[in-house]
């Protein structure tokens, strides 16, 4: 494990000239560019605002930037994750070509989709002024949130990157899977409202705080919009799962590493 | 006591510099499992039910193909290598074995020096991408830095002869020209040791004579070569030691000239 990030920060070039052809390749194709890691999360918190919180009239206008947040965060985790699924089959020419740590292609993965996060992050603070939340110091701290974020995520990447050399599957199932962690975590809703209707039901609350994407987003909504400490218990939460999964994807990933390569 | 084996162990340490590569009984093995064309979900549970229950009895299924079978080897600096043999007995396997791209089910590989390889006809290029472009992709990949490729990315033009295609798409290449490309990439990148596969065969004459030229140089700097070949002519020109490779295993080693003599006699009564 600790031979697998040593080989990985040893082809740090490597690294960094992946992240830059994910990133040339996926916007310089496109008429606007990199305006699209602005754009997309901007437009799909759009239409979620519409649907819920006009014609549905559930939601103040507040409420766009917890939407905004949510999204951005929720992004992370999809496109890493699905796109990890497939990336040592599409470079398989390459693995069995020339000697190298196939680890760095879900890390280039990651960090080129945390580049889209950050950029993401900036537009939300101008966001956050015009829909009547504050900015306080509280936003330093995000950051540290992401880092927990990123550790579990980069852990589900390595994970999905070794499974989807033997199972192909994966990618249709992963969709589905998104779709449905998506509704699972509160984004659409905030989390009180589960909590007011699951009230009765502390089992099936229970599992539904289980899911570590519900920690992290209430870790985000506290710093950003509440200008409050995370809850303890959700910190607690969000930094363990982290941790544990990252280093459980990292050591799945290195102890197959050269048995990968046979089967891309 | 002590003195005679650190003296012992600096002999050994002393021999281990002068080896480029060092296999010790390795062995190899694909999981025919996972090559399945039709594979369903009903038959992995059942396979995978089965194999549980048969693990304890066995470890090694009958679904396993060894493609190595206990290998003993030691190329030593400055030599060139030739490895001969069948289709499938394991001549490409072990190139990747050496290069560090499969790792051993059993034994172990050892290598000193950096490793350029060329193991296929430009399956590690990005076929939509110039050749240029893809000087810089598997140079990076390879460990050089960007300035560094700059400097060699003239020679290798040069010597891949491509000339005016080098900045057409890859998929436009033939095979030969791919291999020119991948060879002149792998030539420069002045690598301690140069794993090659059956790709030399593939350019035309005035490559061949550029490719032994390029061994040469590299022998000379007490490069290190391995290279796969079905050509006897080749084996002869360019190794100064062969090895014939039977079904994942060496079955003669020697002189280039006496190997290809064996094999030859006994590819023709079969």
């Amino acid at each position: 494990m600790w031979r697998t990030s040593q080989r990985i920060w040893q082809r740090r070039a490597v690294v960094v000239y992946l992240v830059q052809r994910e990133l040339t390749s996926n916007y310089r194709t496109k008429a606007f560019g990199f305006a699209w890691a602005v754009l997309d999360p901007l437009l799909f918190m759009s239409v979620y605002y519409i649907v819920f919180g006009r014609i549905l009239a559930t939601r103040p206008p507040s409420f766009m930037v917890h939407l905004f947040i949510g999204v951005v965060m929720f992004n992370l985790l999809r496109t890493v994750t699905t796109q990890s699924a497939g990336c040592l089959k599409s470079q398989a020419g390459l693995i069995r070509e020339i000697s190298f740590p196939t680890a760095i292609l879900p890390t280039s993965i990651l960090i080129a989709r945390l580049f889209d996060f950050f950029v993401a992050w900036l537009v939300a603070i101008p966001l956050s002024i015009i829909f009547g939340n504050t900015v306080t110091w509280h936003w330093l701290l995000i950051p540290f949130t992401a880092i927990l974020q990123i550790l579990f995520v980069a852990g589900l990447a390595f994970m999905v990157a070794h499974v989807g050399v033997f199972f192909a599957d994966i990618q249709n199932i992963l969709r589905v899977v998104m779709r449905l962690w998506f509704y699972m975590t509160p984004i659409l809703y905030p989390l009180s409202l589960v909590k007011g209707k699951a009230a009765n039901y502390p089992l099936l609350l229970k599992l539904y705080l289980l899911n570590p994407m519900v920690s992290l987003v209430e870790c985000y909504a506290a710093l950003a919009q509440k200008a409050q400490f995370p809850e303890s218990s959700m910190l607690l939460q969000a930094a363990v799962i982290g941790v544990a999964v990252f280093l459980l994807g990292l050591f799945i990933f290195s102890r197959s590493e050269g048995q990968l390569t046979k089967y891309v | 006591m002590s003195d005679t084996r650190t003296a012992k162990d600096t002999l050994e340490r002393s021999a281990d510099e002068l080896r480029a590569i060092v296999l010790d009984d390795v062995s190899l093995k694909f999981r025919l499992r996972y090559y399945r064309q039709r594979r369903t979900l009903r038959g992995e549970i059942v396979g995978g039910i089965s194999k549980a229950l048969r693990a304890r009895r066995r470890s090694s299924s009958t679904s396993d193909f060894w493609a190595l079978r206990g290998v003993t080897l030691a190329v030593h600096q400055g030599e060139s290598l030739g490895i001969i043999g069948y289709n499938g007995s394991g001549k490409s396997t072990l190139l990747r074995v050496m290069a560090g791209i499969y790792a051993p089910d059993r034994g172990a590989v050892t290598t000193h020096g950096s490793i350029a390889t060329l193991l296929s006809f430009g399956a590690g290029f990005d076929a939509r991408q110039s050749g240029r472009d893809n000087i810089y992709h598997n140079g990076i990949l390879l460990g050089l830095k960007r300035q560094e490729i700059g400097e060699i990315v003239d020679g290798i033009i040069e010597l891949s002869g491509l000339d005016e295609f080098i900045d057409a798409p890859v998929s436009t290449y033939s095979a030969g020209m791919k291999a020119r490309l991948g060879f002149a990439i792998a030539a420069h990148v002045r690598a301690d040791i140069l794993l090659v596969d059956e790709v030399i065969g593939a350019g035309d004459e005035r490559f061949r004579a550029r490719a032994g030229n390029i061994f040469d140089q590299l022998r000379n700097r007490k490069g290190t070569t391995v290279f796969v070949t079905h050509s006897m002519q080749l084996l002869k020109e360019y190794c100064t030691r062969a090895i014939w490779l039977h079904e994942g295993k060496v079955r003669l080693e020697g002189a280039p000239a006496d190997v290809a003599k064996v094999y030859v006699n006994a590819a023709k009564q079969s």
